[in-house]
């Protein structure tokens, strides 16, 4: 069967696939089909209910634009983004915010629920509410004012601070989430929660950061922490220099990506390449057993160029017989070892396999001459090998200012230019444009964590950011055993220690490749918690957004 | 103000069970718009990710659930979810619809899944060097093994949802998958 394949394609969003489900429509294919299956009959119905369909739309469209030509003015509307001490009961929720007194504030506003209202919120985001869009607990449309509360997260300290879980299980595997933009909306009257109303959705359209279309919208389902898959959103990018026609581009992925292959295509050769390392003659020593072999050329370069090599035994073999000797093999086998100065020798006759470790060695004028071309052979190579780690050290510097330019000019792409995803809600809680990622990779350590003093700091979960992704990667303590970080981002690190302080390592400090060996790392222990978040982000070296 | 937060759900009274939504639309056809407005997203993506034509998607939608409605009484609520049974369904649909125009199969690749989650699967540490590679291969795998690689990676669905939908048990698709990706890393480390 023939296939297009489609790299990356955006996928319909939730409002496109929303505004197309029609039960009434399908109600009638089932009634014109008699309740019994028959496949031709309900194409044909579907394309005249659709035109019906189309009528019905456009009477809506206009219904609802006649509408916002003038909007009605809700006199109660009042905002605030003071931080009030609601003592929020949180016990059966799976956030909680881990510094007392520090978390991201709530905006407040009064909502008339008989008309609705279009809300904004001071990173541009604007929350839509249509007339009836709250019900009780019993799902009964409430009247009146509703106090609606909203909060937006762009940043990973943000994210910390409020205490939500940023972990995501997708087919049974753990991921963490990188964000586009997360927010919390939650709506009372009269003390009492609301509840969202199917028939009059709330829409958001939230600022983001990022442009991206591989990020999914989730909600939190608050008692298990499970993040609940809910679709696409709209992502809407506008500004930018009109003069110049400057359109929005993903910043510098593209060459960073391309360096990341560079990078790793350089390192892959370093690899092969090392596996070319010329083999130091030994001298033979006429007491030690040894094999005369011929060797392919092709197989074996680094031997074939010397003349006369022998293969002695090495003393690593532990139950060598000398009788071996006398047997007329059929076929032998050489392999190097991973050493570069063994190879393993396999001999065969029909049903016995023997291996004997051995290494090459020269007499007399074969030795000298093999050595004159060994040292001419090694200095060459070396001369390689160092201008393929210079080209790995020029590419490991080149992707970091890449990096970096990146984030500069992502960080100026956020002023020039306006990024709105938008989505509705049908739940109050949290709400997540969110792409699962794994844990960075390139370093792996077996970590423990000392203050600058050398004293032990024990942490319950350690959390690690990355410039330029707004994820929060976190590690319990036992899966501190494998902290794996990625050495040529910028990192930063963070916990509370089990007694309850805070202690950073700050950017720049995280280093090392470790080949998942034990390591200890310093962290500076605050001695008092920052006295707010951006007190908080600047200590961290955070820049709102990431 | 103290404002109690002691109801997390936040979803309007608790719902009826999905199995109660089913035996009431079995009981009266007209209360299946619950599951149809629960279904019709997550079936819609089914069809438009393996369809160019996001209209054909929406009509082969819509062909699905008017299938489901009328098969609904043969639906036994016996081990196999609803939702399992209306992908079986919509998979039916797309065979049909692809033996009539078979140039309308579409292969919709997420190279980020590529390189995150099937590269950690296949224990490496990198897909990215492959990634031209790793396309090829998926969009030439055999129809049945190309499904498992969607739903698993591209759909995320856990291998106990690819097993009810494919008519297997969770460890054969599990274990079936694993080879599959085996025979993605050898063609693309042979190629």
């Amino acid at each position: 069967m023939k296939r297009n394949i489609n790299i990356n394609k955006p996928e319909l969003s939730s409002e496109q696939i929303a505004a197309r489900r029609d039960f009434g429509t399908l109600q009638q294919a089932y009634q014109a089909s008699g309740g019994s299956a028959s496949s031709s009959l309900f194409s044909k119905t579907i394309y005249l209910a659709s035109g019906v369909m189309l009528v019905a739309v456009g009477l809506a469209i206009w219904y609802f634009t006649g509408k916002m030509d003038g909007p009605e003015t809700i006199a109660e509307t009042t905002v605030t983004t003071e931080y009030d001490s609601v003592k929020v009961v949180e016990t059966l929720s799976v956030v909680h915010a881990p510094i007392e007194g520090l978390n991201v504030s709530y905006t407040k506003y009064i909502v008339n629920s008989n008309t609705g209202d279009t809300l904004d919120y001071s990173t541009g985001s604007k929350i839509m509410i249509p007339a009836g869009a709250f019900t009780d607990s019993n799902g009964i449309v409430v009247k009146g004012n509703v106090e609606l509360r909203y909060r937006e997260f762009h940043d990973p300290v943000a994210t910390f601070v409020a205490g939500i879980p940023m972990t995501y299980d997708s087919a049974a595997v753990q991921y963490h989430f990188e964000s586009a933009g997360m927010m919390e909306i939650l709506a009372f009257q009269n003390g009492q929660q609301l509840y969202t109303n199917p028939t009059a959705p709330i829409k958001v359209e939230m600022r983001s950061y990022n442009a991206s279309t591989q990020f999914n919208i989730y909600s939190l389902e608050e008692t298990t922490g499970e993040w609940v898959l809910k679709g696409k959103d709209q992502v809407n990018v506008t500004g930018g220099d009109a003069a110049t026609s400057e359109a929005w581009d993903e910043p510098g992925v593209s060459t960073i990506t391309t360096a990341q292959k560079q990078l790793k295509q350089i390192q892959r050769e370093i690899i092969d390449f090392k596996k070319s390392k010329p083999v130091a003659p030994v001298k033979a020593d006429p007491q030690r057993n040894r094999f005369d072999v011929d060797v392919a050329e092709s197989e074996f370069p680094e031997i074939a160029v010397y003349k006369g090599v022998f293969f002695e035994v090495s003393d690593k073999n532990k139950d060598f017989k000398e009788e071996w000797y006398e047997v007329i093999w059929e076929d032998v086998n050489l392999k190097r070892m991973t050493d570069s100065l063994h190879y393993e020798m396999t001999f065969i006759k029909g049903q016995q396999v023997v291996k004997v470790l051995v290494y090459p060695v020269f007499e007399g004028k074969n030795y000298t001459a093999a050595k004159k071309k060994f040292d001419k052979k090694f200095t060459e190579y070396q001369t390689k090998l160092q201008e393929k780690l210079d080209e790995e050290k020029r590419l490991k510097e080149d992707l970091i200012a890449r990096q970096e330019k990146w984030e500069k000019q992502r960080l100026a792409n956020n002023t020039q230019f306006e990024i709105i995803r938008s989505f509705q809600v049908d739940q109050f809680g949290f709400w997540n444009s969110d792409q699962p990622v794994s844990l960075p990779k390139g370093a792996v350590a077996n970590a423990t964590f000392i203050s600058e003093t050398g004293d032990g700091l024990n942490f319950n979960a350690v959390y690690l950011v990355e410039f330029g992704r707004n994820a929060l990667y976190k590690y319990y303590d036992k899966t501190l055993v494998r902290f794996s970080y990625n050495p040529t981002a910028q990192n930063i690190v963070w916990g509370l220690t089990t007694n309850g302080n805070l202690a950073i390592i700050k950017p720049g400090q995280l280093t090392g490749k470790h080949d998942g060996k034990k390591a200890k790392f310093v962290m500076e222990v605050l001695a008092e918690y920052p006295v707010s978040i951006d007190a908080l982000k600047a200590l961290l070296g955070v820049e709102a957004p990431i | 103000m103290n404002i109690p937060r002691t109801n997390l759900s936040h979803a309007a009274a608790p719902p009826p069970s999905e199995a109660q939504m089913v035996a009431a639309a079995q009981k009266d056809i007209s209360r299946f718009e619950p599951l149809y407005n629960h279904y019709h997203e997550p079936v819609v993506r089914f069809l438009a990710r393996r369809l160019d034509d996001q209209e054909q998607a929406f009509d082969l939608a819509s062909q699905v659930f008017l299938k489901a409605m009328q098969s609904l009484g043969k639906y036994e609520q016996r081990g196999l979810p609803f939702g399992s049974w209306l992908f079986r369904i919509a998979r039916n649909e797309l065979y049909n619809h692809f033996k009539k125009v078979p140039e309308s199969r579409s292969v919709n690749i997420e190279t980020h899944e590529i390189g995150t989650t099937m590269a950690d699967e296949m224990e490496e540490n990198s897909l990215e060097p492959y990634m031209d590679k790793m396309i090829e291969a998926i969009g030439d795998l055999p129809e049945e093994d190309l499904q498992m690689i969607e739903m698993r990676y591209f759909e995320k669905r856990p291998y106990k949802e690819i097993g009810e939908i494919l008519d297997m048990t969770e460890n054969n698709a599990k274990v079936k998958t694993y080879r599959i990706l085996e025979k993605l890393k050898k063609l693309i480390l042979a190629k």
